[in-house]
């Protein structure tokens, strides 16, 4: 019983922490991000494991991790507004090239992010070649370029 | 259109619910960072909010009132017997039913386990107190009352809070 117990508290924990440590976390793992999570799960694993290193309690612990997210699977889909509780809701951080700077200190992101994001995945060079970043609900910054170029300096074949 | 205004194009944004989880997530930060400066208080054992010590007569025990389930644990027992040849130290059945001994320093001269209890007896020191450490382990979580009696004189009741 205890088992079943200690990984329902324990997955309710990290859920909160890595749910509250932001979304930038799940999207953009800087080094000390990586070393968090890994202490975190050394931590996680070594209160469910505590002195019983059975095999029946490893797939009792195994189980229920995988019965509470098959739940929470079939709770997003059938109730979508707990959906969005348990895993946020995109947030538009520029809309055509002005940034929302409100926004983007909440969600503790940076317009250097946006711009990493925006070179990364278009090529884009200033705030200006943006129609929108939007910081998805999975953590990454999704960006849409402007139509046609913003700047008449573009060099031939960028984006 | 305003900042916190929700946008359809090209997302339909709930700003609304973006701006409670956020206010949400600082307050569960300020939540968390309370935790740690209770943790080093030592609310949750191992600090000075947890240390304690108790006297009646010859006898002075500090323990750890906050403890936590199968972490070892110090108990320092002082008892002071100038004229005595031997002393005794007894804790209630509780104790031996709760926690598991992991280690006593000085090692008793004798031991019974009965109905009043674990008695330890020790030889006195040549000067001074004897000073008795025990190391033991909480078998699960809840609230304990505990006691302990000393011969030739001096008995204390003392609670142990044990977090899971």
């Amino acid at each position: 019983m205890d088992s079943v117990i200690k990984s329902v508290i324990v997955y309710l924990v990290l859920w909160l922490v890595i749910r509250v440590s932001g979304r930038r976390t799940l999207g953009q793992l800087t080094v000390f991000d990586f070393l968090l999570f890994l202490i975190v799960g050394g931590a996680a694993q070594r209160s469910l494991m505590a002195q019983d290193y059975s095999l029946t309690h490893a797939f009792l612990v195994i189980a229920t991790f995988v019965i509470i997210d098959i739940t929470l699977s079939l709770v997003e889909i059938h109730v979508p507004s707990i959906g969005k509780i348990l895993n946020g809701v995109p947030t538009i951080v520029v809309e055509n090239g002005r940034v929302l700077s409100g926004r983007l200190r909440r969600a503790r992101l940076t317009e250097d992010n946006v711009l990493e994001a925006a070179r990364r995945l278009h090529g884009l060079e200033t705030m200006d070649d943006i129609k929108f970043a939007i910081f998805e609900a999975s953590g990454e910054i999704s960006i849409i370029p402007q139509r046609k170029p913003a700047r008449r300096d573009r060099a031939p074949g960028g984006e | 259109m305003r900042e916190q205004d929700s946008r359809s194009y090209p997302v339909r944004e709930e700003m609304r619910l973006q701006y409670a989880f956020w206010a949400w997530e600082r307050a569960t930060w300020v939540a968390i960072a309370v935790v740690v400066l209770l943790a080093l208080s030592g609310l949750f054992a191992h600090g000075p909010l947890s240390k304690r010590t108790v006297k009646d007569g010859a006898l002075s025990l500090t323990y750890e009132r906050f403890q936590r389930a199968t972490a070892v644990a110090r108990l320092a027992a002082t008892i002071s017997a100038p004229n005595a040849d031997e002393v005794s130290l007894r804790l209630d059945p509780s104790f031996s039913d709760n926690f598991q001994i992991a280690d006593i320093e000085p090692r008793p001269s004798s031991s019974t386990a009965g109905p009043r209890g674990l008695e330890l007896v020790f030889r006195a020191p040549t000067e001074g107190d004897l000073a008795v450490v025990i190391w033991a382990t909480p078998r699960s979580f809840g609230l304990f009352d505990l006691n302990a009696t000393a011969d030739p004189q001096g008995q204390v009741a003392f609670s142990i809070l044990v977090y899971p």
